[in-house]
């Protein structure tokens, strides 16, 4: 630390001074109680005390009553300004503030918080105000001792103590800078080393050093940027992953669904197979009772016909037994026929003629009646047989009629079998026609859509075009401008930047304020102030005020330049300003910028353009990307979209093939179908097509038998008629008979009765010729009704034979063993049905709505799919997730090694730290530290009289050792001198302050110190104040400044080379005991040298 | 002779040109990153010393569908340096580069344009071409980085009487591995149901036959023909495959990575050493785990034989590319101060203060790794 100027104003006998240090060895004198220790006084109140303190009292003016305050700039050990402020008395105010450069300040902090920070920046082991141990007055600490002690009071230098301090901030300070002193070589080598690597690794305050290049800095981006990238590609996988894990559901939902509609189709399946399998059953039964029937029929058939055999057989015998009885009937007519001529004969001779001719009449007329009986007889027993044969015809016709009406039963079954075949076919032919249409139709939509996508498509990519036509046009003024701008590389920028601002903290070095008093004796005085350009006429007597230059141009003779300053900072000053005139200057004026900031503004301005036409342009890319990619889009929807598409005309073509079928049910059939629906359509109408060939072969087959069988029953039906038109009724023609018998019985009694009226041999004659004609009649009736028996028995036979032949040619178009083997497969067909649980049609209907509710879930489910196929193709997919995971890999490593990095250098941190620990805390080496530096500058001064200066741990002088003799440490200040007390007093101080590299204030010491060793002394501050900055208050100028030095005009003059700057405080103090007159001093500048000096 | 070669094919897949290695470090990921490129001149040689009749190169070639001009512009100088006029070469689009309008592939790209005749790129679902030996390849490229259809269903199936040598190359995952439905599944029995005498496909980076149990007609994995991680699975390596006049297809594996990849545990010491004198580390892509615990000579004597292994800045390390986890090795604390004997008593302090941090878990670590800076600095300053 170092001061660098104080103001005080009303501050004890000092009504105001102000005072610039140099760096090195400052010399402020003045007489005897001219208030220099006040100046001592003023550093410690700025430095030390808050302004409510009790110790403030002290500061009030002596003959005013006016506010005492104090200013004070000082430079710590960074390199950083600060300038405290503070108000004591009634308006109690502190003020810190601070800056880079010591000419911009900003405030950092007020009141309390001045006193804290100030403390803290110090370290000189005072604890903050406020807390318990806060001291109370004005803060003493063995470094406030050492560095800013009040007049000499040397015993309690020499018998000062660390130990005595409240906070350890004087004694980290003093072990952090005596440390290297003392140390054992191998502690310093690994203190060396961890120094170091601390220093390499960690800022001043102990943080991560975080600089682009530090290996914290390199590890840590190497971690933000893998992390970055790892989130970034996570946002990705998720993406992906989110439509990966759909895709797989919809893929499961989509085969579940499937599954489902393959089982429900089954099952409708199943049940329309069941349905028709019952109905085929019932079908199978049906046909199998009817081949039974037909079987049955046959063998009736077959048994009638037998029966016919049998009877026509009978029939025959009889009619051959008839033939047989007639002809011996009519033998035996012929004998009696011989009989009665002999028997009339003899009558003849037995009779006379008269009586014989009435007999005679009367047995013709008796013959006659019997012969009209027997003719009688025989017309009815035609009748009685045309009868029985018209029965018969009756009964044949019904049997007919029966046949063919059951013929024509299974023909109506088997044109309605054929008629539901027809149906089937055409349903399967339009489902067929439907599939085409609707898939055609399908096409023609995903055409379409394609071919809207692809307008969209070009439309984006037409709308980007314009955005890419407005942004390049844009892009290229803006690009001529920045061209045309032609401003220098921002390494000039920065340089001439860094030159202004040298300029013009060198310029503000020069500052402190002037005045010239210009007094003009007739001729034209012309003035500029403070560098301004333009010169102005001033009045005659005036004064200049200024802070850093003065230009007068007196007449057209001389022209005088007065510059503030040091020599030095005026050389370094003009350096830079030529410099800056030849290296900058043109170059702003050429560009027509006032300054190196509005340059700067400038070149910022410049990059940003240059920046925003940077993100532009990236955005034309990508907009032309865009484009590519649109348009190559658009190309594919284009293409696919004439890949799919199909024309209206086949549209209706397809659509005409399908019919007047209801669409609802082809859809429903078309949806059961599921993927493979065209070759099961087409499966399924080749089979009702085969199904619908049979039905019309069996129809073909049942027309012909029911023609057969309407051909027969129309025949009976005509013999019937036939027969039944010249029959009778039988009852009626039994009567007859019988009544016809009755009539021939009394017919022939009375022929017999006739035959006995004449005598004896007419008798026996008659009874001969009417036994004769008895038998006759009876051989004639034998004979009739032998014939009759005969014609009977042949009528019967040729009608048996008749209908034997009608019924074998009936048999005759029957296969028995085809009926049988057609019986056989029937009993298997129907057994092939086996007992299953009978289908209703209901069923059937369920199954169907079923199959239907899951196909339109699975197309449900796959248009699902499809869509996700769609997001699926747009996202990364494996590799992302490959990325992923070798990101996190590298991450993780990146992670490591940081950690590495960071232990490494934490352990090396901690290393160092433990041992200054270590050492502090044994303490040991601070005296060692001290003592050597310490007994080597008082053996000079001695001559080598004292050998050793111990001092302990807490720096406290421990003894020494004189000529091999050891003095205790209560015994060193009765051993020494009180010059030499003072002597070693301002050396342990003067070499602290060297080891702190701080300033110290040595207020009247070495007033007992002889001339040689005062000399020894000077060159000594002179040495020291190489390193540190040393403030001599001095009321004997002589012991530090040469006679010349002494002479100078200006109140601050750096003398010997430079190395010492002397204050007169005569001429820069005003105290409050001087005139009036001299205490009007404008702010900012110090008075006139006529006025100086006046307090005195 | 019906056992007489009549199609000799080179299949190799997965070259993955670009591939960043980033748990590497950048100088030793260079040099995996350069590897990628350099095998392809031994892939070629192969095709050459085998004299096959095409090179089948089954996807991911690119590790993205659009990369930097460098690549493409050394695959196709690498192609055109050589006037293989009968020996076609078939590049196919995998998952990491599929054919999209912007990418390497397509038509528009001068990576077409740059490529001899006779490099033929996979660029629809119908590619068909015919090779000697009455043979036909069809191959069916990745579209999208993802997908769900099994691209071998694009392939037709052997027609009846087709009598020709029939060969298919896809891209994508046999359904037994991991996430494969959404990476182009590949059905396992795919050459058997599309008619094929060879199905050559790319992506997963082992060598490995598709069943395991070597069924006929093969498919096969080739895998990487450079590794790419440690858990491969027999990696580096092409694919010969030789088809007799009977359609039987047989496949030799050809080695031609130059890295191998592996990882090593050393428990001890004695471990590393053994490490050190192995005599096959150049070429050497080592995952060196540490995992124990040694006194600090030891411990000393590690960091130098890592340092040996590693390289430093001024001496390349033995091993040609090290990634190392070090978390296991340990600085054994216990008996420390015999190794420290003779350090001045502020030092013997530090380490029994040190030693007492060690004893905080949360402390362990660097208090143990300062006692060994400590160890290590003291010793070299008494050297």
């Amino acid at each position: 630390m170092r001061f660098v100027k104080l103001a005080v104003e009303s501050f004890k006998a000092i009504r105001k001074a102000e005072l610039e240090f140099s760096p090195g060895l400052n010399v402020l004198y003045g007489p005897n109680d001219f208030g220099k220790s006040t100046i001592a006084t003023a550093i410690q109140a700025a430095l030390l005390v808050p302004p409510g303190s009790s110790e403030a009292v002290a500061y009030q003016p002596w003959y005013a009553d006016a506010v005492p305050r104090v200013a004070l700039t000082f430079v710590d050990d960074t390199g950083r300004y600060w300038k405290v402020t503070k108000e004591f008395g009634s308006e109690k105010s502190a003020e810190l503030r601070q800056s880079k450069d010591g000419v911009t300040f900003t405030l950092d902090g007020k009141q309390r918080e001045v006193e804290e920070k100030l403390r803290k920046l110090l370290g000189w082991g005072i604890p903050a105000p406020g807390g318990k141990s806060a001291p109370r007055g004005l803060p003493s600490s063995f470094l406030a001792n050492v560095l800013l002690a009040p007049q000499t009071d040397v015993d309690s230098i020499l018998t000062a103590s660390l130990a005595e301090d409240v906070a350890d901030t004087g004694r980290l300070r003093l072990n952090k800078a005596l440390a290297t002193l003392a140390q054992d070589p191998m502690l310093k080598k690994v203190l060396d080393v961890a120094q170091a690597e601390v220093t390499r690794h960690f800022t001043p305050t102990g943080q991560r050093t975080r600089k682009a290049t530090s290996p914290f800095a390199l590890a840590s981006d190497a971690v933000k940027k893998l992390q970055r990238d790892l989130d970034e590609l996570r946002g990705k996988l998720d993406e992906s992953q989110g439509v990966e894990a759909a895709v797989i559901a919809s893929q499961e939902r989509c085969a579940a669904a499937s599954a489902e509609a393959a089982e429900a189709a089954a099952h409708f399946e199943s049940a329309k197979a069941a349905f028709a399998r019952d109905g085929a059953r019932r079908e199978a039964q049906a046909r199998l009772e009817a081949s039974l029937v037909g079987l049955a029929g046959i063998d009736a058939q077959s048994s009638r016909v037998r029966k016919l055999e049998a009877d026509w057989k009978v029939l025959e015998e009889k009619a051959r037994g008839a033939k047989r009885n007639h002809e011996a009937a009519a033998a035996q007519l012929a004998t009696a026929g011989k009989a009665l001529q002999q028997a009339e004969e003899s009558l003849r001779t037995a009779k006379s003629a008269d009586a014989a001719r009435e007999r005679e009449l009367r047995r013709v007329q008796l013959e006659k009646t019997l012969s009209e009986i027997g003719a009688k007889r025989q017309n009815l027993s035609a009748a009685i047989a045309a009868a029985k044969a018209a029965s018969q015809a009756e009964q044949e016709k019904n049997a007919a009629i029966e046949a063919a009406r059951s013929t024509r039963a299974l023909l109506e079954k088997a044109e309605r079998e054929l008629n539901n075949a027809e149906v089937e076919a055409g349903l399967a032919k339009a489902i067929l026609a439907y599939g085409r249409w609707r898939v055609a139709g399908i096409r023609a939509r995903d055409a379409e859509k394609a071919t809207e996508r692809a307008a969209a498509l070009r439309a984006d990519a037409a709308t980007n075009e314009e955005k890419v036509t407005a942004l390049e046009a844009d892009l290229k003024v803006r690009e001529a401008r920045i061209e045309k701008a032609k401003l220098p590389s921002d390494e000039t920028v920065r340089a001439l930047a860094a030159a202004e601002r040298e300029l013009k903290i060198a310029e503000a070095a020069l500052g402190g304020g002037f005045s010239v008093a210009v007094r003009s004796r007739g001729q034209a005085v012309r003035a500029s102030v403070d560098g301004k350009k333009e010169l102005a006429e001033v009045e005659a007597e005036t004064i200049l005020e200024a802070q850093r230059s003065v230009k007068l141009a007196i007449g057209k003779t001389v022209d005088v330049e007065i510059t503030a300053g040091a020599p030095e900072k005026r050389r370094a000053f003009e350096t830079l300003k030529k410099k800056w005139a030849v290296d900058h200057e043109p170059l702003l004026t050429r560009l027509g910028f006032g300054n190196g900031d509005e340059l700067a503004a400038a070149a910022r301005e410049h990059a940003e353009r240059r920046r925003a036409l940077g993100v532009d342009r990236q955005q034309l890319d990508t907009l032309q990307k865009e484009i590519t990619t649109l348009l190559g889009s658009a190309d594919r929807e284009e293409e696919q979209a004439k890949t799919l598409a199909v024309d209206a005309e086949e549209l209706n073509r397809l659509k005409a093939l399908i019919g007047d079928a209801d669409e609802k049910i082809l859809s429903r059939q078309f949806d059961v179908l599921g993927k493979n629906w065209e070759a099961q359509a087409e499966t399924l109408l080749t089979s009702r097509t085969r199904t619908l060939d049979n039905e019309r072969q069996k129809v073909t087959q049942a027309s012909k038998a029911a023609g057969l069988a309407d051909f027969k029953s129309a025949e009976c039906t005509k013999r019937a008629a036939e027969a039944a038109l010249g029959a009778a009724d039988a009852k009626e023609l039994d009567k007859e008979l019988s009544a016809l018998t009755a009539a021939e019985r009394e017919a022939k009694s009375a022929l017999s009765a006739l035959s006995s009226a004449a005598g004896d041999a007419v008798q026996k004659a008659e009874a001969a010729v009417a036994e004769a004609n008895d038998l006759i009649a009876e051989m004639e009736n034998a004979a009739g009704a032998a014939r009759t028996a005969l014609d009977a028995a042949e009528v019967a036979a040729r009608e048996a034979e008749l209908e034997l032949a009608s019924v074998r040619g009936v048999l005759q178009t029957m296969d028995r063993g085809a009926a049988q083997s057609v019986l056989d497969a029937r009993k298997r067909e129907l057994a092939a049905f086996g007992d299953s649980r009978p289908t209703s049609e209901s069923d059937v209907k369920a199954a169907d709505q079923a199959a239907a509710t899951k196909s339109a879930k699975l197309e449900e489910a796959r248009q699902e799919l499809h869509k996700l196929e769609g997001a699926l193709s747009q996202v990364a997919g494996a590799a992302v997730r490959e990325e992923v995971m070798r990101l996190e890999e590298a991450l993780a490593i990146a992670k490591q090694q940081e950690r590495e990095i960071e232990i490494d250098a934490d352990a090396w941190k901690l290393l160092h730290d433990t041992v200054r620990e270590v050492e502090n805390e044994e303490g040991a080496h601070l005296g060692r530290a001290l003592a050597a530096p310490l007994t080597r500058r008082f053996a000079e001064i001695t001559r080598g009289r004292y050998e050793t200066i111990k001092l302990d741990g807490e720096l406290r002088t421990e003894g020494l050792a004189v000529a091999g003799v050891h003095v205790a440490e209560d015994e060193v200040i009765g051993a020494l001198s009180v010059g030499t007390r003072d002597q070693l007093a301002t050396l342990i101080r003067l070499t602290i302050a060297e080891q702190l590299k701080s300033a110290i204030v040595l207020d009247d010491q070495l007033v007992h110190t002889d001339r040689s060793r005062l000399e020894w002394f000077r060159r000594a501050f002179i040495k020291v104040s190489i390193d540190a900055q040393v403030i001599v208050l001095t009321c004997r100028p002589g012991d530090y400044l040469l006679e010349s030095e002494l002479q100078g005009d200006a109140p601050i003059r750096d003398v010997s080379g430079g190395t010492i700057r002397a204050l007169d405080a005569e001429r820069l103090f005003t105290r409050w005991d001087a005139p009036v007159a001299v205490s009007e001093v404008r702010t900012g500048s110090v008075p006139p040298p006529v006025s100086a000096g006046a307090g005195r | 002779m019906e056992d007489e070669i009549v199609l000799k094919l080179l299949h190799t897949a997965d070259w993955h040109l670009g591939r960043r290695f980033r748990n590497f470090g950048e100088e030793q990921g260079k040099k995996l990153r350069f590897a990628r490129l350099a095998v392809l001149e031994r892939i070629l040689m192969q095709a050459e010393r085998n004299a096959v009749d095409a090179v089948l190169c089954a996807g991911d070639l690119f590790d993205e569908p659009t990369p930097a001009a460098d690549w493409w512009e050394q695959v196709a100088a690498l192609f055109a340096k050589r006037g293989w006029k009968n020996r076609p070469v078939f590049l196919l689009p995998g998952n990491h580069d599929p054919f999209l309008p912007e990418s390497v592939w397509a038509a528009p790209h001068p990576f077409r344009a740059a490529l001899p005749a006779w490099v033929h790129v996979v660029d629809r679902p119908d590619f068909e071409f015919a090779l000697p030996g009455n043979a036909v390849l069809y191959a069916v490229p990745c579209q999208s980085k993802a997908g769900q259809r099994d691209p071998t269903a694009s392939i037709p199936k052997r027609a009846p009487g087709d009598e020709r040598i029939r060969i298919g190359m896809v891209h994508g995952s046999t359904f037994d591995l991991a996430d494969c439905q959404t990476n182009f599944p590949i059905d396992k029995n795919a050459a058997i149901e599309r008619g094929l005498d060879y199905l050559a496909i790319g992506d997963t980076h082992g060598f490995r036959f598709v069943p395991p149990d070597r069924l006929v007609p093969p498919t096969i994995y080739p895998g990487a023909p450079e590794p790419t991680a440690f858990d491969e699975k027999d990696p580096g390596k092409v694919a010969i495959v030789f088809v007799n006049r009977q359609r039987r297809a047989m496949v030799r594996a050809e080695p031609v990575a130059y890295w191998h990849w592996e990882e090593v545990k050393v428990l001890n010491i004695g471990g590393l050493r053994q490490l050190a004198k192995r005599g096959d580390l150049a070429n050497r892509v080592i995952r060196l785990q540490l995992s124990m615990r040694v006194p600090a000579p030891e411990f000393e004597e590690a960091e130098r034989i890592l340092d040996e292994l590693k390289g430093t800045d001024a001496r390349p390390g033995r091993i040609g590319v090290l990634e190392l986890d070090r978390q296991g090795l340990e600085l054994e604390i216990a008996g420390i101060e015999q190794h420290c004997m003779g350090l001045p008593d502020v030092l013997q302090s530090v380490i029994g203060r040190l030693r007492d941090a060690a004893n905080d878990p949360a402390q362990r670590l660097v208090a143990e790794r300062a006692l060994f800076h400590l160890y290590r600095t003291a010793r070299q300053g008494m050297r």
